[in-house]
């Protein structure tokens, strides 16, 4: 096993650690009167907290970047995103599960528990706050791992875009000495560093939550759409149940999606608008897809 | 025997061009090696970097295509390959490729100040981990297509490393037909003015010279049992208010070499170059081979 390998086996195993830790504490103070009333706030209730906590589901696509590496990837990736999925959401259920059981429903919305909750949580059972703290570090090594990789591949995106001249040609340089794209680099350390800064943290999830549910709607629309225009396509790996599972997926986004505060759809919006705007202003007219289309009418005509 | 050659991503010809001459020197191979970053150890969401890898792979073989045609047309007769690694840092990817073909040698160049040794961070970090010995050459290093070092000068100290590079090189030299020359660097102290000691100050550094001196002639008449005549061995002291004027004290012609000995006697069994090491290889105006 390679050393990063093993640096990224030994975090998940600290992240699932601290939350068995969670699991079993919380267990020990649990009451099954506090589900009592578990539906009364009706469908509202479900698709609210659906909606915030949707961005607990990206990342799981990664599995496919791993598709060179393993024998028979048509079966094998599917499989394994399917595993990884059940894996997360057993997680996710024994945790909400365990922390409902283990104190009133009323206390969730005390103050101190809307920044830490899980944490909280266990001080309030053991009385002291070993174990909140053991879990709040927990959370830092989680975060830690996951930021890294993002911000890493945030850097290689703009690097991409630039090449494909989408976007201004700085994003496309590199320090010719380390061959890194040092200026993509320090852009997305300072406009994350401002934004982890000044935006409440509750908004982001809400904001990348609607984020990878409009990704999903367009990857469902996608198989919709190139099912029709281009059925001859090669595809190695064909969505199971057509046309039920892609409609059923929209349906299920937009459900989702209803739980969403207004503000978070504003905030979308004016996103995509103010990209769609850079894109029909800049990123269209530079892009390198042009000169392979202009090649391709030329060579036709 | 194998020469392993890290290319840097600028002057990469003066480089090559200064293992071709070791390599002539002493009938070796070389190993042209560029290293490039490595993409993302574990899985990304999106496969974000694989363009950036695809990318860096392009760089890597357009480095060796490069290096490969340069060899072809200026060090002709020369063994040698040319390729290219991934590696998360140049010095930890050239450690890794230099064990596993079994280099002898690390060879690498200078990125700034033309004519002199510059220490970048790939040869700062090999001179005090490299496993085995590391040469630098001075930026834009030239040599005649048949051009091979001519001497090569030791810098003594007088100490257990001094000595053993000392023997190791005249070996090498024997070996390869290169003259050898023994050379005490010592920087005069600016004296201490206001103690008024700088009388005495002198004196301890002409104590030490003399000393240094002593020592210097006992480990060149130990070279006899190599079969190496004493009386062939240049051998001199030069002193001077700072390293580099030191150096300048003797002569160098463009075909000498300058070896240093790592300072420290390591348990761990690497390199080590310590302050007055780093000091000597930044004021050198010849390559420099910093060998255990």
């Amino acid at each position: 096993m390679t050393e990063s390998a093993r640096a990224n086996t030994i975090m998940v195993l600290i992240k699932l650690g601290v939350l068995l830790m969670f699991v079993v504490i919380a267990f020990t103070a649990f009451q099954a009167d506090r589900f009592d009333n578990f539906w009364a706030s009706g469908p509202a209730g479900v698709s609210a907290a659906a909606a915030t906590i949707f961005f607990s589901f990206i990342g799981l696509d990664a599995v496919s970047t791993a598709g060179e590496e393993v024998r028979n990837p048509q079966k094998a990736l599917p499989r394994a995103i399917m595993g990884a999925l059940a894996v997360v959401i057993s997680v996710y259920v024994l945790v909400a599960v365990a922390s409902v059981g283990s104190q009133p429903l009323e206390e969730f919305s005390s103050p101190e528990q809307q920044s830490a909750g899980l944490s909280v949580i266990l001080g309030n059972i053991t009385g002291n706050s070993t174990a909140g703290t053991i879990l709040a570090a927990g959370a830092v090594i989680s975060i830690f791992s996951v930021t890294l990789v993002t911000l890493y591949g945030q850097t290689r995106i703009l690097f991409a875009m630039g090449r494909d001249r989408m976007l201004p040609p700085q994003f496309a340089a590199v320090n010719p000495k380390t061959l890194t794209p040092n200026f993509n680099t320090v852009v997305v350390a300072l406009v994350v560093s401002l934004i982890a800064g000044f935006v409440p943290a509750d908004y982001l999830w809400d904001t990348v939550s609607i984020g990878t549910l409009g990704a999903f709607i367009t990857v469902a629309v996608g198989v919709l759409v190139l099912r029709r225009t281009n059925p001859d396509l090669k595809r190695p790996f064909k969505v199971p149940g057509y046309p039920v599972t892609p409609i059923l997926t929209v349906i299920m986004c937009v459900y989702v999606l209803s739980g969403l505060e207004l503000f978070t759809w504003v905030v979308f919006l004016t996103w995509l608008a103010i990209v769609l705007a850079f894109y029909f202003l800049y990123g269209r007219r530079h892009s390198r897809l042009n000169e392979a289309v202009t090649a391709d009418s030329e060579a036709q005509s | 025997m194998t020469l392993l050659v890290g290319l840097g991503p600028l002057d990469a010809h003066s480089t090559i061009e200064f293992a071709a001459t070791l390599a002539r020197s002493d009938a070796q191979e070389l190993a042209v090696v560029s290293v490039v970053p490595a993409p993302w150890p574990t899985p990304i969401s999106g496969g974000s970097d694989r363009e950036y890898a695809e990318w860096a792979a392009e760089q890597g073989r357009a480095a060796a295509a490069r290096a490969r045609s340069f060899i072809d047309e200026h060090c002709q007769g020369i063994a040698s390959t040319t390729s290219w690694v991934r590696g998360r840092s140049a010095p930890s990817a050239l450690r890794r490729e230099a064990a596993r073909i079994g280099a002898d040698l690390i060879v690498l160049g200078s990125s700034r100040a033309a004519g002199r040794i510059a220490l970048g961070s790939t040869a700062d970090a090999l001179l005090h981990s490299s496993p085995i010995p590391v040469a630098i050459g001075p930026h834009g290093y030239g040599a005649p297509p048949d051009g091979v070092i001519g001497r090569a000068t030791v810098a003594f100290r007088g100490d257990a490393p001094s000595r053993r590079a000392l023997r190791r090189t005249a070996e090498v030299c024997l070996r390869a037909g290169v003259s050898l020359r023994v050379v005490t660097f010592a920087v005069a102290s600016q004296g201490m003015f206001t103690a008024g000691v700088g009388r005495s100050e002198r004196i301890v550094a002409a104590q030490w010279i003399e000393q240094v001196g002593v020592e210097q002639e006992r480990a060149v008449a130990e070279l006899a049992d190599l079969g190496l005549d004493p009386g062939q061995v240049e051998q001199s002291v030069a002193q001077g208010a700072d390293w580099s004027k030191a150096l300048q004290r003797v002569t160098w012609h463009p075909d000498d070499i300058l070896v240093v000995g790592s300072s420290r006697e390591g348990r761990l069994s690497r390199l080590f170059l310590g302050p007055t090491g780093t000091r000597i290889v930044r004021a050198a105006s010849v390559p420099v081979v910093v060998v255990r």
